[in-house]
């Protein structure tokens, strides 16, 4: 009898999964965790409470976005700087997987953005051996790999391709509410797009446009830092979050040069212009590119 | 002490599911009805959905780099869509656009320099009393293509 009043539950629990409804306002109250918590708001707290309660909607500029803009500014494709797609089974420990796919994510980025087919099927594959280990399976669940061999040499699929996979991968985290380890793979690949930038950059004459890109990183990483705020307490951002402490501080101790925000209407699109400008110098992309060369030999440790 | 063990289980994997349920369906709804709203932007890869009562309100902060053309799209159930809207602020937490006046969940811009922006997206109440609140998913969406 017991038994099967188990099993009656377990039952409910997965008709549940599948058929739950729309409406009902007692599913909010089973599951907080799921559903926007607007409490903090309706006691009265300020904007800056309100903002923090919603760490869940941070959201992070993909590792395509910033290798296109990369490419834009004169980038170039490298072979040697990127990771060792074979290591990818030897990562152990939560930890190095979660830093590892970050890496590997962007690596196919690159790859992808600068037209090398080879090294991102290497790295999509690296990618889901890395997912797989950590129960990610949703991007690969369907015939992504199949139709990433038969497009590899049209690079628009292959960025639609790319895009579909981080978005498989970011809603399956945050659907079991993993999110600290989104916030890891995020972290890691913003990394080693910065490693890849400053790598390209020209040390000793950086070029103007990709210097921009990678100084604008710092409100990435402002970005990044409410998101570690947010977790700080987590044991699992305890250990990681170490790694790409020193890279954020130094974004975060450059100044800003805040304008006024305009707005206007050019060619069927608004264009806002104005807000902060990052101030820098050559030696601040210097001590970026030690930093993120620094970061990123120890989160590609075995 | 066995039983009391075997139940908390259960009602473990009760609420388990339940909550994965709810994640999952805005998921697949996002999935059908909304990314292709992207058209021919690239998405970010970033899944910003969650389901939202009437008289909630959330907001996501987002850089967005210039150079490119961006797409942002707010994407939700019928059931809330007519009375949703979404407000773009600056770093001041200035609004330098609203929904509202446009009648319109999509918005294309660009950005003369990089910088952060803040999506305010609000269900207004309508009025219905608290047992019955409509509710249902959102999700904000944002593409790039380059300008």
């Amino acid at each position: 009898m017991k038994n099967s009043i188990i099993v009656y539950l377990c039952l409910v629990g997965l008709f549940m999964h599948g058929c739950g409804g729309e409406s009902e306002k007692s599913a909010k109250e089973e599951n907080p965790a799921n559903f926007i918590d607007t409490s903090l708001i309706k006691d009265g707290m300020g904007d800056e409470m309100y903002d923090r309660a919603r760490t869940m909607f941070y959201s992070m500029p993909s590792p395509i976005e910033l290798q296109t803009m990369i490419e834009q500014a004169g980038g170039y494709f490298r072979a040697d700087l990127l990771h060792n797609p074979q290591t990818s089974s030897q990562y152990q420990t939560t930890e190095q997987q979660a830093m590892a796919l970050g890496v590997y994510g962007t690596d196919m980025s690159y790859s992808t953005v600068f037209n090398q087919q080879q090294e991102s099927l290497l790295f999509l594959a690296a990618s889901q051996r890395v997912s797989k280990k950590m129960g990610i399976h949703d991007p690969f669940n369907g015939n992504l790999i199949e139709r990433a061999n038969a497009n590899m040499s049209d690079k628009d699929s292959m960025l639609l391709i790319v895009s579909e996979l981080y978005w498989e991968l970011n809603s399956q985290l945050q659907e079991e509410n993993r999110n600290q380890l989104g916030l890891i793979v995020l972290a890691a690949g913003w990394l080693e797009g910065i490693y890849l930038g400053t790598q390209i950059m020209d040390s000793e004459n950086p070029q103007q446009e990709i210097s921009q890109v990678l100084i604008d990183q710092r409100f990435v990483a402002s970005q990044l830092n409410e998101m570690f705020i947010d977790y700080k307490e987590d044991s699992f951002i305890k250990a990681t979050e170490p790694f790409f402490r020193p890279l954020i501080d130094k974004f975060l101790s450059l100044k800003m040069d805040e304008q006024a925000t305009t707005i206007k209407e050019s060619g069927g699109k608004m264009v806002i212009g104005g807000a902060a400008k990052v101030l820098f110098g050559p030696g601040d992309l210097k001590e970026i590119k030690t930093l993120a060369s620094e970061a990123r030999a120890k989160i590609i440790m075995i | 002490m066995r039983r009391t063990l075997k139940f908390t289980l259960a009602l473990i994997i009760l609420l388990t599911a339940a909550a994965h349920s709810a994640s999952a369906q805005c998921k697949n709804f996002t999935k059908k009805n909304c990314l292709s709203e992207l058209a021919d932007y690239t998405g970010n890869g970033q899944y910003n959905g969650a389901v939202m009562f009437e008289g909630e309100e959330a907001t996501l902060v987002q850089t967005f780099y210039s150079g490119k053309d961006y797409r942002l799209f707010v994407c939700s159930h019928p059931s809330i869509s007519d009375s949703l809207f979404f407000e773009i602020r600056d770093y001041r937490k200035t609004v330098i656009f609203s929904s509202k006046e446009k009648d319109s969940k999509t918005f294309d811009f660009s950005v003369e320099s990089t910088q952060q922006l803040f999506i305010r997206v609000a269900v207004p109440e309508m009025g219905t009393a608290n047992e019955l609140k409509k509710n249902g998913c959102v999700s904000i969406l944002v593409g790039f293509k380059e300008n």
